[in-house]
């Protein structure tokens, strides 16, 4: 691509200074794809594409159907978005950041069709139940109760704490990504624990199961 | 609010960076004995700290749809992240393309990816540094459930609760240490989807022809290079007209009755019916369904009291409501239903409800829907379940 660009003569000042670019500068690299350069933001979908696709599987589950589908949205959404990149952190953050939004609302719409789609899902869910190690399968139990309630939670909220839990990030780091006080983001993981809280109760057999005790 | 409700984020913070000081790790532990949020929340971070922190999937289909919507969008307008002009429908139709996942697709993302190499790199680099302070996280993690469970024994002793459970998280965190950075990752399904017209000649041909016509499929390859071969010969002779007295012999080597929990059953019970049930999900993944009913069958028939039995009766109902034969598969649905599983009781009542409603059997499905939201009022069915009870009773 950067070749075809660079032949059709367009972006010639951009795609020299993707050439001089420094390989651990990914954040200039982002500012390049920003200014509109072909070649840094193909190179720059590129290097976040893995991470947004895992984080992707991460809240919509393994065997969701539409975990390619969803991933391709949040490169287009991240592209469409890295205008607004400011460079105050990684691009990948930034693109987990988006990843994340569009899961949960990807999550959000296919709470039925999911299930209703795949197949597979439903066997591969309980394949893993009825044939791997109990610490797996507690692990695999504790993540689908977390998408569940990620589904479930008020938008806000849902984000903070897929931020929080899937991501691990700190609450500087969730309250900078989602552009809101960090106490705002305090009061959303609240509200999201009290809701957590509640899902765990409201099945203590597996709250037992999962390891986590009422 | 309770002071549960208040939660201590910096000091959970401090846990996962492995900062905790002593007094902290004390205060932390504190409420960890009394918040089972906070608890959760530390299992699943980890949890999915791990997933995240294995290698990176090779988004191939994916990245090289991403390319060749810019690609387009390049040659078409001739501005870089002139995607921003890009309209949903073409978002749209990327994503049609992508589930077809064309060679063509396939191989130009791969070019790309070597296109990408530095960025890549970069990326890497920074996935390695995320993944050393997750490690560092779960050792730390250890030390301080080790600390939090003594304390928690303690707390639980004076609260009247029982030690046990506390003493469960105790373990499974000891267990963690040791192999939870290198737990497999669960299987990911990349079978190919349900094949209608095979499912379709299974059940035309009978089982004797399918199971003739399945030698030559992939799937039978895989089984006889399967540990344990002496069963896949008697569970496929098993399916075969005169297979009952094989079935038989195959049962009364079981001299105990199978439980639902493996943990309760004879060693070689449990490796024998989950190696059934392997093999029947292996082959519906190759997309050989007439292997996968017969398997799945033949698991029903073998171990009938089995956990994997029941799992099969399920699964068997939802292939033949994918396949159209929505009458089977109310039967199976049925069968599993009355079976008293729970497993995948919701499910089986939502699959049910669908394959009444594909027949259009109004009365009964509505009943179907309204005995689901019952049982589940927050399934993720229960939309739909409300829609179709609305409509159906407008009527």
């Amino acid at each position: 691509m950067e070749s075809a660009v660079t032949k059709e003569g367009e972006h010639d000042d951009a795609s020299g200074a993707l050439a001089a670019l420094a390989p651990s500068d990914a954040v200039a690299l982002a500012r390049l794809a920003a200014a509109g350069d072909a070649a840094a933001t193909s190179r720059l979908v590129g290097s976040v594409a893995p991470r947004v696709t895992k984080v992707v599987r991460a809240i919509l589950g393994v065997a969701h159907s539409d975990v390619e589908d969803v991933s391709q949205q949040a490169l287009i959404s991240f592209i469409r978005a890295i205008g607004q990149f400011r460079g105050e952190c990684e691009p990948v953050y930034f693109a987990n950041a988006i990843a994340v939004r569009t899961a949960i609302a990807a999550r959000r719409r296919g709470r039925v069709e999911m299930a209703r789609r795949d197949p597979d899902a439903d066997a591969d869910k309980v394949e893993a139940e009825a044939c791997s190690p109990p610490e797996v399968l507690a692990s695999a139990q504790r993540k689908e109760l977390m998408r569940q309630l990620l589904a479930e939670l008020p938008a806000e909220q849902s984000e903070a704490l897929a931020m929080r839990v899937v991501l691990g990030w700190s609450l500087e780091e969730i309250a900078e990504h989602s552009e809101a006080p960090l106490n705002t983001i305090r009061s959303r993981l609240r509200l999201a624990k009290v809701a957590m809280r509640r899902a765990i109760e409201r099945e203590p057999a597996v709250a037992e199961a999962l390891g986590v005790s009422l | 609010m309770t002071i549960i409700d208040l939660h201590p984020e910096d000091l959970l913070e401090k846990h996962a960076l492995g900062v905790l000081s002593a007094d902290e790790t004390a205060r932390l532990s504190l409420h960890l004995a009394h918040c089972s949020a906070c608890r959760f929340e530390l299992l699943v971070r980890d949890d999915f700290g791990q997933e995240l922190g294995e290698t990176d999937a090779r988004p191939s289909v994916v990245l090289g749809l991403v390319q060749q919507a810019l690609a387009r969008q390049n040659s078409s307008s001739g501005a870089g992240a002139g995607v921003e002009e890009e309209d949903p429908s073409s978002s749209a139709s990327c994503s049609a393309s992508g589930s077809l996942g064309s060679l063509e697709a396939v191989e130009e993302s791969h070019a790309s990816n070597r296109d990408l190499g530095v960025a890549i790199s970069l990326h890497d680099a920074s996935s390695s540094t995320e993944l050393r302070r997750r490690r560092r996280s779960v050792r730390a993690m250890v030390w301080f459930f080790a600390a939090a469970g003594v304390l928690a024994c303690g707390v639980a002793g004076a609260t009247g609760l029982t030690q046990r459970v506390w003493l469960r998280v105790v373990e499974q965190f000891a267990g963690a240490s040791g192999e939870g950075a290198n737990v497999p990752p669960l299987d990911t399904p990349q079978g190919e989807r349900a094949k209608r017209g095979a499912f379709a000649r299974v059940r035309a041909q009978g089982p004797a022809e399918a199971q003739a016509n399945s030698e030559t499929a992939p799937v039978s390859e895989d089984l006889d290079t399967a540990p344990n071969e002496t069963v896949s010969a008697e569970v496929e002779a098993s399916a075969e007209p005169g297979g009952d007295k094989l079935q038989h012999a195959i049962s009364s080597k079981i001299t105990a009755p199978a439980s639902a929990k493996s943990a309760t059953r004879e060693p070689s019970q449990v490796a024998t019916a989950e190696a059934l049930f392997d093999e029947a999900n292996r082959a519906r993944r190759t997309g050989d369904l007439a292997v996968a009913l017969l398997k799945y069958e033949a698991l029903e028939r073998a171990f009938p009291s089995s956990r994997q039995a029941r799992i099969a009766q399920a699964t068997t109902a939802k292939l033949l409501l994918d396949s159209g034969d929505f009458r089977a598969a109310v039967a199976r649905f049925d069968a599993y239903l009355a079976s008293g599983a729970v497993d995948l009781r919701e499910e089986a009542m939502a699959g049910r409800a669908t394959a009444l409603e594909r027949l259009g059997d109004r009365s009964v499905e509505t009943q179907a829907w309204s005995a689901l939201l019952q049982a589940y009022p927050a399934s993720p069915y229960a939309e739909h379940a409300r829609r179709r009870v609305a409509s159906l009773s407008g009527l």
